[in-house]
């Protein structure tokens, strides 16, 4: 970006990140130093091929994983500095998860689905149920709130997970994969979806992707490889780039290159 | 801190709904171990319930079965049984948690703590427990009351012998009345025979030789359910034979009618094992019976007499107590019926119950019992399994595999 943003306007802030893993005596470098920065508002992706780090980074970005060294901050808290309750109450207050596979609780109706982060925010039972509506309306769902995971669609079930992780109003949504199981239709309407939720809800999102159409969304792309921060580029940058990738191969193989 | 302070909660409502739910979802497997575990819990309570049955019966009663023998190994096998359900139930609710590591993941992504992971966890395995304590405790009951009775019902028997005797006609029939308590109250074979005997103004033909052989053999088909022989030898039986080819197929009980002389109707009996002893009369559902029937107890101590009034539409068709006689082991009960020129009586059974009374087991403390023993194992079943769901990575959210 053009101008350095100042620190309250980051909502995340990944310093010097390392995590390594030690498997069989050997070190794994998942991630080897990372730096990145998004602002509030913002729609980031972070592409690479698999095995680059992306998903370290998500873990480590969503509080999942404690980083070997490094700090990152979510909204201005260090989270390598936090309890396992803090940890908690930050997955439940400020990140939101939205998984390739979509991760309903199967024993759950869709309104159940998007109540829960509420229930464990301590969000009263009435309200907690308004706003678990009115999230399905706005993912186009509200129709569907009774029907238990395995009576919707792989893009119905995303909309519910969409819905679910912006329930608590959280800082960041980090998304993985979001349309890696579904076709390239349902892709990108669940990719317009979280466009719309990104302007409307001015919710910071992060999203791992091996997907192309979502370059389009994205303001900047982080590229990752080997652990490393590749480049970072802005939506119109990539879009050249995107282009003549497309020119030269076929889709999947384009972030090979 | 730019967060605000706070931690996330699971109400308890919501973890016993996740637990019920997640029960409901394997029911298949949980109902399995469900019944392992409620048989272990059946057959602990059964060992017990018997174990304070016996403990009540009176010594004279109790006969040489004593619970002595199975006292001594009851508890190795009763934590036999325990053992192996709680295998089951630890079985079960590790199988639960991993089948549900990516589920658990989503919810600690989603703002779950450890301890609600482990609130449900545990939550599952204590209504796992105590219904399966429950439905054992009070199966354990039932069997455990079921073998007191069967067991008790056989040891108690007594097989009286019915025997009526006409001093004017010469003539004497024997029958008999099966009775065998059963936890306190009597049961009563169906085939319990009856004394028939029509009119005897004059003294039925008495036909010497084989007549009198038939008619024993007769008397000899007459046996309970598990073929013991209900008729005991009258005191004269060539008398009693003619009497019984004369009326066994027509009338269902005798009606003793004198004109003249006296008639008598007996009974006797005699007690297998000392103890009170209830005794009852049945008055037939007969018309133009005499109020004044007086029934005369005789037994080793003594002898009381009691009337029934027969005519009493209330009595008919009823049996109607002669009152309560103590007896030791081996003696003799007589019941006599005399009918007075005149008279109209009817004699059909007598029977006798031992008033011993079977100890009252009460269901609901055993069921509680059960429930408590079974809820606490599946407790420490679910020590491991829960500590280990409770360890779940929030990361296994993004596990592709399960």
């Amino acid at each position: 970006m053009e101008q350095t943003p100042t620190f309250d306007q980051l909502a995340v802030i990944v310093e010097e990140a390392k995590k390594y893993y030690y498997m069989g005596g050997e070190v794994v470098k998942a991630l080897d130093g990372v730096d990145v920065q998004i602002r509030k508002g913002e729609y980031v992706s972070i592409m690479g091929p698999s095995g680059s780090g992306k998903t370290t980074l998500f873990n480590v970005v969503g509080g999942l994983t404690k980083p070997t060294s490094g700090r990152v901050f979510i909204d201005k808290t260090d989270i390598s500095k936090l309890d396992a309750t803090e940890l908690a109450w930050l997955r439940c207050r400020k990140i939101g998860y939205i998984f390739q596979t979509f991760n309903l609780i199967p024993i759950m109706t869709a309104l159940q689905n998007v109540t829960l982060p509420m229930i464990f925010a301590g969000v009263p039972r009435s309200e907690r149920e308004d706003r678990a509506f009115k999230l399905l309306q706005m993912v186009g769902l509200d129709d569907r709130a009774g029907h238990k995971p395995t009576e919707l669609s792989g893009g119905q079930q995303q909309r519910v997970a969409i819905a679910r992780a912006f329930a608590n109003r959280p800082s960041i949504v980090l998304a993985d994969e979001p349309t890696g199981n579904l076709d390239l239709k349902t892709g990108l309407e669940i990719i317009n979806l979280m466009i719309e939720m990104n302007r409307r809800q001015d919710v910071t999102i992060m999203c791992n992707t091996h997907d192309l159409k979502i370059i389009d969304a994205s303001d900047r792309i982080v590229w990752i490889r080997d652990g490393l921060v590749d480049r970072i580029e802005t939506k119109d940058e990539v879009e050249i780039t995107v282009g003549q990738m497309r020119d030269r191969t076929t889709g999947r193989l384009a972030e090979e290159q | 801190m730019a967060i605000e302070s706070g931690h996330s909660t699971l109400p308890l409502s919501a973890s016993i709904g996740f637990a019920l739910q997640g029960l409901r979802l394997r029911l298949g497997r949980m109902a399995l171990v469900l019944a392992g575990v409620s048989t272990a819990v059946a057959f602990m309570v059964t060992l017990l319930v018997l174990d304070q049955l016996y403990d009540r019966v009176p010594a004279a009663m109790r006969g040489e079965q004593s619970a002595g023998a199975a006292g001594a190994f009851r508890w190795m096998w009763i934590g036999v049984a325990l053992l192996i359900s709680t295998t089951g139930t630890f079985n079960a609710i590790l199988m639960s948690v991993t089948e549900r590591v990516k589920e658990i993941g989503t919810l600690k992504c989603l703002g779950a703590r450890d301890r609600h992971v482990i609130q449900i966890f545990l939550f599952e395995s204590v209504v796992l427990g105590g219904v399966a304590g429950l439905v054992g405790g009070a199966a354990g009951v039932g069997v455990a009351g079921a073998m007191f009775a069967a067991q008790a019902g056989a040891r108690y028997l007594t097989v009286p012998a019915v025997v009526v005797d006409d001093e004017a006609g010469g003539f004497s029939v024997a029958t008999g009345a099966w009775y065998r308590p059963k936890l306190g109250y009597a049961f009563r074979s169906d085939q319990t025979n009856k004394v028939v005997l029509s009119k005897t103004n004059k003294p039925p033909k008495v036909t010497p030789g084989g007549c009198g052989e038939e008619a024993w053999k007769l008397l000899d088909r007459l046996t309970d359910r598990r073929g013991r022989q209900l008729i005991r030898p009258p005191t004269h039986p060539d008398a009693a034979t003619s009497a019984m080819l004369q009326t066994l197929p027509s009338a269902p009980f005798m009606v003793v009618e004198r004109s003249a002389g006296r008639a008598s109707a007996a009974w006797r009996m005699s007690a297998s094992v000392a103890g009170p002893y209830d005794v009852e009369v049945f008055i037939p559902n007969q018309a133009g019976l005499d109020a004044d029937a007086r029934y005369r107890l005789v037994y080793p101590t003594g002898s009381r007499e009691v009337s029934v009034d027969q005519s009493d539409p209330q009595n008919r068709g009823r049996w109607v107590p002669l009152g309560q006689v103590d007896l030791d082991a081996g003696a003799t009960l007589g019941v006599e019926l005399h009918v007075e020129p005149g008279a109209t009586a009817a004699a059909d059974r007598v029977r006798v119950d031992n008033a011993f009374s079977a100890p009252l087991v009460r269901v609901l403390p055993w069921v509680i019992y059960g429930a408590g023993v079974s809820t606490l194992l599946s407790l420490l079943a679910a020590v491991v399994p829960v500590w280990i769901a409770a360890k779940i990575e929030p990361a296994s959210a993004m596990r592709y595999d399960v």
